[in-house]
């Protein structure tokens, strides 16, 4: 059992960096390197890894990383550093479709302002409670529940008129 | 959509984020049950979360994302572990030369003089020296110079004045007004 400072971040590090690149892409999306966020995340945690305790590390790493990811996108210079991110796609034509709709809600994603996107991801992919994102975007709860409401209608509005077209092709599908 | 307030709608994003308590939660299911709108708003908001889930299921990184990420972080671990044993072996280093350095000058200071190799060689200049010798070969006088040249004319001089006073002592020659040469 992994029982020094440097055994359980080593541990930490292999468990959550799958999930953390995946918070990062969602936040960031195509405007910086998601995988430069995390390393940069956890770099930061290394150099003061004497000051947490790692028995339990999945919120201050997942914080480390939302906090990063903030703090890049308010950077003043952005560029963007890939088309897409790989996907999963099984068949092509499904892949196809799948894409398509990735690809726009990826982009209606990305058009919200940061705070909400993030709230949104902590909140839809993480499952997180209002508290603790709350407590990871230092904010209070009705903030918090502020920016996902308006998050998600600014986010239905972008979508609807992709969602009618999709219930159309999926009536005559049926 | 409409026909739902934005109260309600807040109300429904909390009951699917499984953010409301039990007892608010069963009342909107009631409501649900006898509101067809807020049922419809209900199942949008589903549609819509089944959107966004694509999204997050795309975004989930394959093994070698993952292992690539990995990888990168520990190294740049050890860069920065480089890094920093760089920086600390420099800080180490300036600081035992600064406490040699004091060292020195406290013990040139201590001892009010500087090093001999410090010191500035006045002597150095001498580099030429003539002896004068009486007639017994002691030395009488010396006379240092800087160059060979003054040391030659001086020793060229006292020759000449030596030869001119052995041929006045043999009676060679007769002073004239004094001596000269």
């Amino acid at each position: 059992m992994a029982e020094t400072t440097a055994e359980l971040f080593e541990l930490a590090v292999r468990t959550h960096s799958r999930r953390l690149l995946a918070i990062a892409r969602a936040i960031v999306g195509n405007r910086a390197s998601p995988e430069d966020i995390v390393q940069q995340a956890v770099l930061n945690l290394y150099e003061h890894r004497d000051r947490y305790d790692w028995r339990e590390p999945g919120g201050l790493m997942r914080r480390t990383v939302v906090n990063e990811a903030l703090r890049v996108l308010r950077a003043p210079r952005m560029s963007v550093v890939a088309e897409d991110h790989p996907g999963r796609s099984s068949t092509p034509m499904t892949g196809m479709m799948e894409d398509e709709t990735v690809a726009t809600v990826r982009k209606a994603i990305e058009q919200l302002p940061e705070h909400f996107r993030a709230a949104l991801i902590l909140c839809e992919y993480e499952n997180m409670s209002y508290v603790q994102i709350a407590e990871i975007l230092n904010a209070s709860v009705p903030q918090v529940k502020t920016w996902l409401h308006r998050g998600r209608r600014q986010l239905a509005e972008r979508l609807k008129g992709f969602m009618e077209e999709k219930r159309k092709t999926d009536a005559i599908e049926k | 959509m409409n026909a739902v307030s934005d109260n309600d709608l807040e109300l429904l994003e909390s009951y699917l984020d499984e953010a409301l308590p039990r007892a608010e939660a069963a009342e909107l299911r009631h409501r649900m049950a006898a509101d067809a709108a807020l049922a419809s708003a209900m199942t949008e908001l589903r549609h819509e979360r089944a959107l966004c889930q694509k999204l997050w299921e795309a975004n989930d990184p394959d093994d070698q994302a993952a292992d690539r990420l990995i990888a990168n972080i520990h190294s740049s671990i050890r860069k920065h572990e480089l890094r920093r044993f760089a920086t600390r072996s420099v800080r180490y280093g300036s600081a035992v030369a600064a406490c040699l350095g004091i060292a020195i000058l406290a013990g040139v200071l201590w001892h009010g003089r500087t090093p001999d190799s410090a010191k500035p060689q006045a002597s150095a200049k001498i580099l030429y020296q003539v002896s004068l010798v009486d007639d017994s070969g002691n030395v009488v006088a010396k006379q240092s110079f800087d160059s060979l040249e003054q040391a030659r004319k001086l020793s060229d001089g006292l020759n000449r004045w030596q030869e001119h006073q052995e041929r006045v002592r043999s009676g060679a020659v007769t002073p004239a007004g004094g001596d000269q040469f």
